[in-house]
């Protein structure tokens, strides 16, 4: 009997002992997915906006844009990646909604919406209004590194990093971004 | 012009409210469990097996990057697993297969990019001012990535070879066949005349270097 108890007490302390090692560590889980969820709201409160835009020089249409940033949200949310620092977290969420969209564009899923150029038709900036026309009438590879150097200011070796192309292939494009824009716009604006 | 464009950019922003709204989705979907399948026993068996050996070809592949002190590239690459490399030479030697030479397309191209997908699939795309066309070549049967519906898919046949063309009006914008058991996919945007899209892939059955 007493060796069926001390068995018993054997059985129990075990048991506590793996709990005690469960239940803190079920709790730092509990933890770091609050760290995770309070980092995108972070970086959606910091780069919601870059990657709204950069989604909408792709897609040009909003609520598409938009569902670009939750995907992307919750991409992060899911793959929890290790970024260091404000450069590293603001590429990456740069990268990923670039594929995204590509990947919609290829679907075929995108509305036809375009809501800025609404915008500005009924605001009757036809200025503005002339050079949008002129960006989204670019082929998507330029579109993409015109909108990263002239918008959000990166170099080309950056830009090459986001897109995953060569250094050489983002200068071309932009290259000949800026050349296409010329044409269109009958050098009417310096797009340099 | 640079600056009309930001200011037309500027526009383009979240309010409080949207941010709020697309935070609560993301995080739900985010929190969504994964459907899981059952698997009969046996296929469970190699599933484990298979899933051991990604793991180890995994560690192989990041370890010696992990070492070389690139975590941000890894990182980057990570969010699309695609990797551009400087030759077609240097894209073979990633994904471990030739890649073929095309050299029939449709419109003389410009620039030429070469990216390893995951180390698993080969993609080179060939562009001119207004053309693209992108080749892929992997295990996989269809290794496109491409799950549009076109209104005409047609199976055509190009030597011994049967090749599935997708497109609308008597143009092809995709084009996907098998050979030498590696899956090929070759699209074209803007879409091409049949015979055009047809030529490009007779040329690609046809070069030895290809498979």
């Amino acid at each position: 009997m007493e060796s069926v108890l001390s068995g018993r007490w054997g059985l129990g302390t075990a048991l506590y002992a793996l709990l005690a090692r469960v239940l803190p560590a079920a709790s730092d889980g509990a933890m770091e997915r609050e760290d995770a969820s309070a980092r995108a709201e972070r970086l959606l409160t910091q780069y919601g906006d870059a990657v709204l835009r950069l989604a909408y020089s792709y897609l040009h249409n909003r609520e598409d844009a938009e569902e670009v940033v939750q995907d992307t949200l919750v991409q992060l949310l899911k793959t929890d990646p290790e970024l260091q620092g404000p450069d590293h977290e603001k590429a990456w969420l740069l990268r990923v909604a670039g594929n995204l969209a590509k990947n919609r564009l290829r679907s075929d899923r995108i509305r036809m919406a375009d809501e800025l150029n609404e915008e500005l038709a009924a605001e009757e900036r036809e200025d503005l209004r002339f050079v949008w026309e002129a960006v989204r009438s670019l082929p998507t590879a330029y579109r993409e590194v015109i909108h990263l150097f002239y918008y959000e200011g990166y170099p080309t070796a950056q830009i090459a990093k986001i897109l995953g192309k060569n250094e050489s292939t983002v200068r071309s494009c932009l290259t000949r971004g800026r050349a296409q824009l010329r044409t269109i716009l009958k050098e009417a604006y310096d797009f340099g | 012009m640079a600056d009309s464009y930001r200011q037309v950019m500027d526009r383009v922003r979240l309010s409080g409210e949207d941010r709020a709204r697309i935070l609560a989705a993301a995080r739900e979907e985010a929190a969504r469990p994964v459907r899981r399948v059952v698997f009969p026993r046996r296929v469970r068996r190699y599933a484990v097996l298979a899933a051991c050996f990604a793991v180890m070809a995994a560690a192989a592949v990041a370890a010696p990057r992990l070492l070389a002190g690139q975590t941000m590239e890894a990182d980057l690459s990570a969010a699309a697993a695609m990797e551009a490399l400087p030759s077609r030479s240097a894209l073979e030697q990633a994904v471990g297969f030739a890649v073929p030479e095309v050299e029939a397309l449709p419109f003389s191209a410009e620039e030429t990019d070469y990216v390893s997908v995951f180390g698993e699939v080969a993609e080179v795309t060939f562009r001119d001012e207004s053309h693209t066309a992108v080749l892929r070549k992997g295990v996989d049967p269809d290794p496109s990535g491409n799950y549009s519906a076109y209104p005409d898919v047609r199976q055509l046949t190009v030597g011994n070879t049967a090749v599935t063309c997708k497109g609308a009006d008597g143009t092809v914008a995709l084009a996907v066949w098998e050979d030498g058991g590696y899956g090929f996919s070759l699209s074209f945007d803007p879409a091409v005349p049949e015979e055009e899209a047809l030529s490009a892939v007779a040329a690609i059955l046809n070069g030895a270097s290809g498979t």
